[in-house]
């Protein structure tokens, strides 16, 4: 019985120096590892059989036996937790060593970002700018009829002010057709334009809600016109304000207040007399800046007045109670000037190497300008 | 012509004094004024070296035929010796002598003494163009020096080279200062100095005009003033003094005639025009003006052309006979002041805006005289101007020792409803809180209306009643006349106010504008570039794109004037503009590009009725895809005018350009195809709040430029959101694309993207991770060829044993060998999860199969 015992104990003592023996064999790799575990603590492994054979231990030799088993088992878990975790350490070094990528190889550039129209990033720096005044931004009709682009705006036919626009008119050639199949002789459709300002948004506004009134309108504008810095479509952003008691003042320093955080603290801003026919007092505005191209220039950026009472009394307000000012920039003059660009044509041609150099956003800087002066 | 006014200093002082204030400053002042000083030129003064000279004597040159050896007396005490090749030397004659070392205008070099074979020029005698100078209507050859000056004398004195020329812009309102004496007007309010009239009168001559010619305005509705006045002993053939040919060359007028030259300097000084006609051309001895009517054909006006007149041309007459001028706008050829003229007849008129405006559109033809009288001119002085032309006549004849015309006592003067001065009231408490001027002085603005010819008919307190003159006729309410006070004042000098935040009580903004700006943003992220386009289009475009006539698509609104005939249309798709862009590029060679524009489509109104009423269901198919018959949700649209104005809709549409993704290191190149585009369209509609839609295939023709297979529209309860697709090949071959690499095209409708993505965004998801584990299983099946997988999925979707089926993905997609030829085989992972329980196998398996079994019955699926 006693040899029965010895001979129990002497088995495990020799798994013991089996599973050192092949632990030292086993090379250091997550699958060999894997291995040696399945062979030893698997389901039918060493361990097992020796746990399995337990049974067949008298009784009273269990509890040493049994103890022995379980130190073995012990043993044996304890190593390969040991070797498991030289092998993930190795494997890992594995994946770190001599992996070296050339960093400078490029990426497809289909997947990089796209951009926004200068114009539109102009527009979009205006708008939050006055969104912060309080001003609601508007929208409106770029098919207009006579009445909102000339008539209400102090410009009646044959008014010289008409030359100073060259006008797009538009007609309907299903009308006109259907007309002259009715014996009309499609006459009198000529009564759209393309609007030649933003300023027919002042007719609907002043026309869809009483004073007072704070809204801009930017917009797409019409005009014949083409050469270097006129094209037949561009861009304004038109403002206007009534309410009791506006003076010029305020009109002065809202045109200096926004064009200063466009451009910058440093510019010079001329107000100088000049004439729409929907002003009164009008003015054209001027800026010089101190850096960039055109150092030194006055350079025209857009109109403004007070609004003619005319205008007023057309969508029946009383002038004598409200007084009011309009103004209107050229969106594309502003980005031009932005970033320094000289033909304005290039804006409308969808040309893609001119189009590659605009972000999504403007990038937010420390200072009052957001657009770059270049 | 702009309204632009060339202006010449030494001219302009003959008004207003402006000794004392440099060329800059009086370019300010002319900017601040409301003339904006566009450009400046600086014309330098002749070289001292060049002087007057008398030609004392000519000889022939021994040595060359064309050549003359001159004796020149320049007031030294020996003569020069000059050899001059001109035809027009002569003994006697004065001349510019540009002497060795002098500098000559253009010339690189200072003049050296030159020996031409032979002989000794010690200096050269001048043309006009040699010194700098137009004074063309004297032809070629040497100047010959008018008023016998001194020899010896400055040429520059003499001449008077040295000016300074700005170039102003006018604006309309100001008809006055498209002359002299109006721009002096408003620089002497400013200056607080006088105003300079010219001197007027001078009657040599005991005739009445009227006794002359006679005047009959047949139209007193076009021609509101008509002055004749009659000049005997004339010369239509010699030259004006060369000061005035000089400023009127300077001020952009080519000289040529004495007569002539006048007519324009007046014109010039007083923004009226004027016209002369040679007497002996008035068979007749009567102006007549009346419209051209059903009688009169034709006129040769003076630049030659034969033009054709309309009834409503205003013209003047020879009595019954021929029409004389294109009232206002041109003279004609055959009463035109000739060389041999002798007697002339001075017209000073003041014709209506809208007649010479219109007649002027109908022939073309705007000139110095239509353009002024169609921005009116000054009624009440047309008589002081016809004195004015006959005395600059009568004092340039004296100057130049010419014999002396011979002035009317009077002109005729057809002015049955002379000026009366309209009233307009000034408050000036009114002006102080318009300019944000308190300080502002009763007398400050009477002072500033008093030098602007503003007369004071009352005053009571701050409150003064005004007689506007007949020049500013822009001068009609109490506003204009505040204008011209803070004009005056300088709008630099007027305060001004910070702004501060105040808001709109009584509007808000359309979320549209917020929407819009997102949808660009969201564009730009999909890697698209904006570009913002010509919304314009001609029929070629239309017919390459494949679009019938008629169809929704097929452009309606014409533009009436434009600018070229590809700019005829305005657009009703994007895809026009950005497949001339994307041509654009490609001509360039430029492949790949990705661009994006939000813009509208305009369509005519009554295109709505057209299509509520169409019987066809493919035309209100295509409406419907197109959205042809909906109205633009930015803004407030009055219901009476919505038959007259054409609608607006806002499109978003982009363009991608083949290859999708070009070969690099790490890829081969990607061509691109439908799904690109379905993908681009998903991300972008998904991230700006549309989350539930169908893709359906489009009809045939619906969009016809699009591949009738490799197409689809973006389906949603509330209506089809746009369409997208591949381009259809004939369309690349009309395009001039290559074949291999088709571009792809997405329009989709702004404001439905909106409607839709608005009624959406409510429904946000309350789901976490399910308790229970899931149990997965991929099912492939071998399907009929027609069979899509949308109808997989329906057919899932109707599948009534659904127990514990929660999605089903596809995940391969296989045609070909081991497959029958009619067949094709879908691979979907399927989902299983229950709510209350982990799922057995057996669970899984059983209702897998009854999938299976649906899917046959329905679809006559296998599995695989």
């Amino acid at each position: 019985m006693a040899e029965k015992e010895m001979q129990h104990l002497e088995s495990i003592e020799g798994l013991r120096e089996d599973f050192l023996q092949a632990a030292q064999q086993t090379q250091c790799s997550r699958e060999a590892v894997e291995q040696l575990r399945l062979a030893w603590l698997g389901r039918k492994g060493e361990v097992a059989r020796v746990f399995a054979s337990l049974r067949h231990v008298p009784r009273e030799q269990k509890a040493q036996v049994g103890k022995a088993a379980n130190e073995l088992k012990g043993f044996v878990e304890d190593q390969l937790q040991m070797l498991q975790n030289k092998a993930r350490k190795r494997y890992i070094q594995s994946l770190v060593s001599g992996v070296a990528e050339d960093v400078s190889l490029p990426v497809a550039s289909e997947v990089l970002s796209g951009g926004l129209h200068p114009v539109t990033l102009m527009r979009l720096q205006l708008e939050e700018l006055f969104r912060s005044l309080g001003f609601v931004v508007c929208d409106g009709p770029e098919l207009e009829l006579d009445f909102y682009n000339f008539a209400a705006l102090n410009i009646p036919d044959d008014h010289p002010a008409r030359d100073m626009q060259d006008t797009f008119y538009v007609r309907s050639s299903v009308v006109a057709g259907e007309a002259a199949a009715e014996g009309e002789g499609g006459g009198g459709v000529d009564d759209m334009v393309l609007r030649t300002q933003t300023s027919n948004i002042q007719i609907h506004v002043l026309k869809d809600g009483g004073p007072p009134v704070r809204i801009v309108a930017p917009g797409r504008v019409f005009r014949l016109d083409y050469d270097p810095t006129h094209t037949p479509l561009f861009h304004q952003i038109e403002g206007l304000v009534v309410d009791r008691d506006v003076s010029l003042a305020h009109l002065k320093g809202m045109v200096e207040y926004f064009l200063k955080r466009v451009f910058g603290s440093g510019i010079d801003i001329r107000f100088r007399p000049s004439y729409f026919p929907f002003v009164e007092p009008g003015a054209e505005v001027d800026i010089r800046t101190s850096s960039g191209g055109n150092i030194g220039k006055w350079l025209e950026v857009g109109g403004c007045g007070m609004v003619h009472p005319n205008v007023f009394e057309t969508v029946g307000y009383d002038s004598e109670e409200y007084s009011g000012y309009a103004f209107g920039f050229g969106l594309d003059r502003l980005a031009m000037m932005a970033w320094g660009l000289k033909d304005l044509r290039k804006f409308f041609l969808g040309e893609c190497d001119f189009h590659a150099d605009f972000p999504v956003h403007l990038p937010q800087r420390a200072g009052a300008s957001t657009a770059g002066v270049s | 012509m702009s309204g632009r006014v060339l202006v010449v200093k030494s001219w302009l002082q003959d008004y207003v004094d402006l000794r004392g204030h440099s060329d800059e400053k009086i370019a300010e002042l002319l900017t601040s004024l409301g003339h904006e000083v566009e450009s400046v030129r600086h014309e330098a003064p002749l070289d001292s070296l060049i002087v007057v000279g008398r030609v004392l004597d000519v000889v022939a040159h021994q040595q060359a035929d064309h050549l003359k050896v001159c004796s020149v007396d320049v007031g030294s005490s020996s003569a020069l010796q000059i050899v001059c090749g001109a035809d027009n030397v002569r003994a006697g004659m004065n001349v510019a002598v540009a002497q060795v070392g002098a500098q000559l205008p253009g010339a690189s070099t200072p003049m050296v003494a030159a020996d031409l074979r032979g002989v000794t020029s010690q200096g050269m005698i001048c043309s006009a163009a040699e010194l700098g100078m137009d004074f063309s209507a004297e032809g070629d050859g040497i100047l010959a020096l008018q008023q016998n000056p001194e020899p010896g004398r400055a040429a520059e004195e003499v001449l008077g080279a040295a000016d300074t020329v700005w170039d102003v812009a006018i604006t309309p309102n100001r008809a006055d200062c498209l002359g002299y004496i109006g721009l002096a007007r408003d620089l002497a309010a400013q200056l607080q100095c006088p105003l300079v009239m010219p001197p007027l009168s001078v009657a040599s001559s005991s005739e009445d005009s009227a006794d002359m010619l006679q005047v009959k305005v047949l139209d007193s509705a076009h021609c509101r003033r008509f002055v004749a006045l009659y000049v005997d002993r004339v010369q239509g053939g010699v030259s004006a003094p060369h000061q005035m040919q000089r400023r009127l060359s300077l001020a952009g007028i080519r000289p040529r005639s004495l007569i002539v030259d006048v007519t324009n300097y007046v014109l010039y000084e007083w923004a009226q025009p004027l016209h002369a006609y040679d007497y002996a051309a008035l068979t007749q001895k009567e102006l007549r003006v009346q419209l051209a009517g059903a009688n009169l054909k034709s006129i040769v006006t003076l630049d030659g052309e034969k033009r054709t007149l309309h009834r409503d041309d205003l013209v003047i007459c020879d009595g019954e006979k021929a029409p004389l001028a294109l009232a206002g706008v041109m003279g004609a050829q055959n009463s035109w002041i000739q060389e041999s003229t002798s007697a002339c007849v001075i017209e000073v008129a003041d014709f209506s805006c809208q007649s010479i405006r219109s007649t002027s559109k109908r022939h073309k033809l705007i000139s110095e005289s239509s353009y002024r009288f169609a921005r009116g001119v000054d009624t009440a002085a047309l008589a002081d101007v016809a004195q004015r032309a006959a005395y600059l006549l009568y004092k340039c004849s004296e100057q130049l020792s010419l014999p002396l015309p011979a002035v009317a006592r009077r002109p005729v003067d057809h002015n049955p409803r002379p000026y009366v001065a309209p009233k307009v009231a000034l408050r000036v408490e009114r002006a102080r809180k318009l300019l944000a001027r308190s300080d502002l002085k009763v007398e400050q603005c009477m002072d500033i209306l008093d030098s602007l010819e503003c007369h004071l008919l009352d005053r009571k307190g701050s409150r003064l009643v005004y007689a506007i003159p007949s020049h500013r006729g822009d001068l009609v309410r109490e506003v204009d006349l505040i204008e011209e006070i803070a004009r005056v004042l300088s709008y630099d000098t007027l305060p001004s106010v910070p702004p501060v935040l105040a808001r709109d009580q009584h509007r808000e903004e359309h979320p549209l504008i917020a929407y819009t700006s997102r949808c660009r943003e969201m564009l730009a992220h999909l890697g698209l570039y904006e570009v913002i386009l010509y919304p314009f289009t001609w029929k070629k475009d239309v017919s390459r794109c494949l679009i019938p006539q008629g169809h929704p698509l097929d452009p309606e609104l014409e533009i009436s004037n434009p600018l070229s005939p590809e700019f005829a249309y305005l657009q009703t798709t994007q895809v026009f503009a950005l497949l001339r862009a994307l041509h654009h590029n490609r001509s360039h060679r430029r492949q790949g590009v990705r661009f994006f524009q939000v813009g509208r489509s305009y369509f005519a109104a009554r295109v709505r009725d057209l299509l509520t009423n169409a019987r066809e269901s493919q035309l209100r198919e295509i409406a419907e895809v197109t959205g042809g018959h909906r109205q633009c949700l930015h803004f407030k649209k009055h219901a009476t005018e919505e038959s007259q104005r054409g609608s607006e809709r806002t499109l978003v549409s982009w363009v991608v350009d083949g290859p999708w993704r070009k070969k690099n290191w790490q890829y081969a190149e990607e061509r691109l195809n439908f799904f690109h585009l379905k993908e681009q369209v998903e991300r972008f509609v998904r991230s700006v709040g549309v989350k539930e839609y169908e893709v359906r295939p489009l009809g045939s023709g619906v969009v016809p430029f699009l591949h009738p297979g490799e197409s689809a529209a973006l389906m949603t309860k509330s209506g089809c959101l746009g369409y997208w697709g591949m381009l259809h090949p004939e369309v690349c071959d009309h395009w001039d694309f290559d074949l291999t690499h088709r571009p792809g095209v997405v329009e989709l409708q702004l404001e439905l993207l909106w409607q839709v993505a608005c009624k959406q965004s409510s429904a946000v998801g309350n789901a976490g991770f399910a308790p229970f584990p899931s149990c997965y299983r991929d099912l492939a099946l071998a399907l009929p060829l027609d069979v899509h997988h949308g109808d997989v999925l329906a057919a899932i979707e109707s599948f009534s044993g659904k127990k514990y089926l929660e999605k089903a993905e596809l995940f391969d997609l296989y045609s070909g060998d081991s497959l029958e030829k009619d067949q094709k085989s879908l691979a979907y992972a399927l989902t299983f999860s229950c709510a209350t329980r982990t799922l057995k196998d057996r669970d899984v398996d059983r209702e897998l199969d009854e999938l299976v079994g649906h899917l046959k019955a329905n679809l006559g699926a296998e599995r695989r």
